[in-house]
């Protein structure tokens, strides 16, 4: 045994990773039940859509055609198997003792969560997102080029960052109450509202859509979503990457902040 | 030297609050009412690498607190703790390499996957070597009468099987010092008195360190030499196990069976402290069995059998318990 061995030690975090895909594959969970509930709500959104474009009689509402709105919430089912839900991890592991045990071994709780999560990730992304897209694909002839493609990865890069730092710090929640579900919930349908879960955020009434654009929300859905519609351009987004990584800091620094004020309090929930 | 264990007047406080019942459910938690609850108060003492300490009282008396304290999970609101010479709260991921949390209410092990899975897990997570960690795992596996059980997915187990693949996952790295927190909740009594034995065999081959919780009285005879009794966050009792079962006096116990009542008077040899039919319990002076006045006793042809007996533990700590006397 190495007597005081510290750092990073990522060997200790891949095994962790292995045995929770060992873990998830216990019980042989019915990808396809969980494919069809992931693209029931964009088939859900196609209808509407294809409702709204026929009743007003337009092929194109704000330069927005039904084609690429279909897109739009297709694109949304894969950003979600990407996304991560360390909120929700958070919550269960308060609840069930799995920070005790975490805290009990030479690992970072912190990072432990991290793992899991991003475990969880390439599983989802591997059995959900990546049929969904190849769905997308032939039966919506996506147009993908390389650039498109690059640009769709980017997004999905800043979508994963930020998303990360608002689920961490919704996740520390649940160290206060240990009602966090309705937080998170709650949460959730902001970030939808405000993010283009409901509705593209081009497509919103301007004065909402300008809320919009200073939160860090578009980054989560709206740019990743609309990067392969054509409806944002190449230089649109780098144009909000100072915003982005603004955010990022800033919500990686209350989560800093926060993190320190949750370990010191941890007994208020019970450990 | 360097302690395993040092504590210095170490105090915690819960911030909490009282929960209602009933229809007031509602309103109490719109505006709750928080109170401090002293968990932990001025607790001092130190433990020696090697030894193994029994950590008594009832519930809710704060020897969880204080081992979460110890181990860093909780951070102290006043007072000094150190572990192997370094302090929990700021070194956590250090020390952690060097002990081993056993915790009844706490397991470690995967539930969807089977034990062995776990232990692969916790011999990356502190770097065995793979010889080394099919030697030991082979060692607790026997000890502890494990045979295929390890191979079982956690979920399936007994209680009992799964306390014990949870002792041996946080036991595999050989820590310098072990935490049990009522660890052997569930065990069957040949697996408890081997665990007993595997216990003293770690203290013995790696000077390892035990700090351990439990109400089986059988365990504190079993193991400790030293015993800690704390009772609402105060240390009342630091001392040997000897010393505790004495605290009342230096009585034994003198029991008598007899076929009919002898004519002696049987309080002439000391307190009667329980009696039924054909069988009578008394407390006694222990001189009294070396003097002449026990054979003349003995010597009646009423009674059948006899035996002399020390005061258990389970009675001394009841009324320890009871009096809730300050001794240290
Ligand atoms: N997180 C917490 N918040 C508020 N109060 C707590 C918390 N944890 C423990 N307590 C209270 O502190 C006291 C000590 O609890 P602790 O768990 O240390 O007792 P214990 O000696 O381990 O008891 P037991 O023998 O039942 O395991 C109890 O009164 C308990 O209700
Ligand atoms: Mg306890």
């Amino acid at each position: 045994m190495k007597e005081y061995a510290i750092g990073f030690g990522i060997n200790r975090y891949l095994s962790y990773s292995r045995l929770l895909i060992k873990s998830s594959f216990a019980y042989k969970t019915d990808f396809a039940i969980k494919l069809l509930l992931r693209i029931a709500n964009p088939i859900i959104m196609l209808f509407v859509w294809t409702a709204i474009y026929s009743a007003t009689h337009t092929s194109a509402i704000n330069n927005f055609s039904l084609y690429q709105i279909s897109i739009y919430f297709f694109i949304i089912a894969v950003v979600n198997s990407v996304a991560p839900s360390v909120s929700w991890a958070m919550a269960g592991d308060v609840r069930s003792g799995g920070v005790f045990t975490s805290l009990t071994r030479p690992i970072r709780y912190v990072s432990n969560v991290f793992t899991a999560d991003a475990t969880g990730m390439l599983v989802d992304t591997l059995t959900l997102g990546l049929p969904i897209f190849i769905l997308l694909y032939f039966f919506l002839h996506l147009n993908l080029t390389l650039l498109s493609a690059s640009l769709f990865l980017l997004s999905m890069g800043m979508m994963y960052a930020i998303a990360m730092m608002i689920e961490f710090l919704l996740g520390f929640f649940s160290f206060f109450t240990t009602d966090i579900g309705g937080i998170i919930n709650m949460a959730y349908f902001i970030i939808s509202f405000f993010g283009g879960g409901f509705v593209p955020l081009n497509l919103l009434p301007p004065s909402i859509a300008h809320i919009s654009s200073v939160l860090p929300f578009q980054f989560m859905i709206y740019f990743p979503a609309s990067i392969l519609t054509g409806a944002v351009s190449p230089s649109q987004l780098f144009s909000m990457f100072p915003l982005a990584a603004l955010w990022f800091v800033a919500l990686l620094a209350a989560n800093f902040v926060i993190w320190s004020r949750v370990r010191r309090h941890i007994d208020a929930v019970g450990v | 030297m360097e302690y395993a264990i040092a504590v210095e007047r170490l105090s915690k406080d819960f911030r909490t609050y009282k929960t209602e019942h009933g229809k007031k459910v509602f309103l109490a938690s719109l505006r709750r009412k928080y109170y401090m609850k002293k968990a932990l108060r001025n607790v001092s003492f130190v433990v020696k690498k090697g030894e193994i300490v029994m950590l008594l009282g009832e519930n809710g008396s704060g020897k969880s607190t204080l081992i979460k304290t110890l181990v860093g999970i909780l951070h102290p609101d006043s007072g000094e703790v150190r572990v192997l010479g370094m302090d929990p709260w700021k070194e956590r991921i250090k020390i952690a390499w060097n002990y081993g949390m056993v915790s009844g209410a706490h397991g470690t092990l995967f539930n969807d996957l089977p034990a062995i899975d776990t232990f692969e897990y916790v011999r990356d997570l502190y770097e065995i070597p793979r010889p080394e960690f099919r030697k030991r795992l082979a060692y607790f596996i026997r000890i502890l009468n494990l045979k295929d059980v390890y191979k079982k997915q956690v979920r399936t187990m007994s209680m009992g099987e799964r306390m014990k693949c949870n002792f041996i996952a946080s036991v595999l790295h050989l820590p310098k010092v072990v935490f049990m927190d009522e660890a052997t909740i569930g065990m069957d009594l040949p697996s408890v008195i081997n665990l007993r034995e595997a216990i003293l065999d770690m203290q013995k081959k790696y000077s390892t360190t035990f700090f351990m919780t439990t109400h089986i009285v059988d365990e504190v005879k079993a193991l400790a030499r030293r015993v800690i009794i704390i009772d609402r966050g105060r240390v009342v009792f630091d001392g040997n196990k000897t010393e505790l079962l004495g605290l009342y006096g230096n009585k034994k116990y003198f029991e008598i069976s007899f076929s009919k009542q002898p004519k002696i008077r049987l309080g002439r040899y000391g307190k009667v402290v329980s009696r039924g039919k054909g069988y009578v319990k008394l407390e006694i002076d222990p001189h009294i069995i070396r003097t002449h006045k026990i054979n003349t006793l003995l010597n009646d042809r009423h009674v059948l059998d006899y035996n002399i007996s020390d005061p258990d533990l389970s009675s001394v700590l009841v009324r320890f318990y009871k009096t809730k006397r300050k001794v240290v």
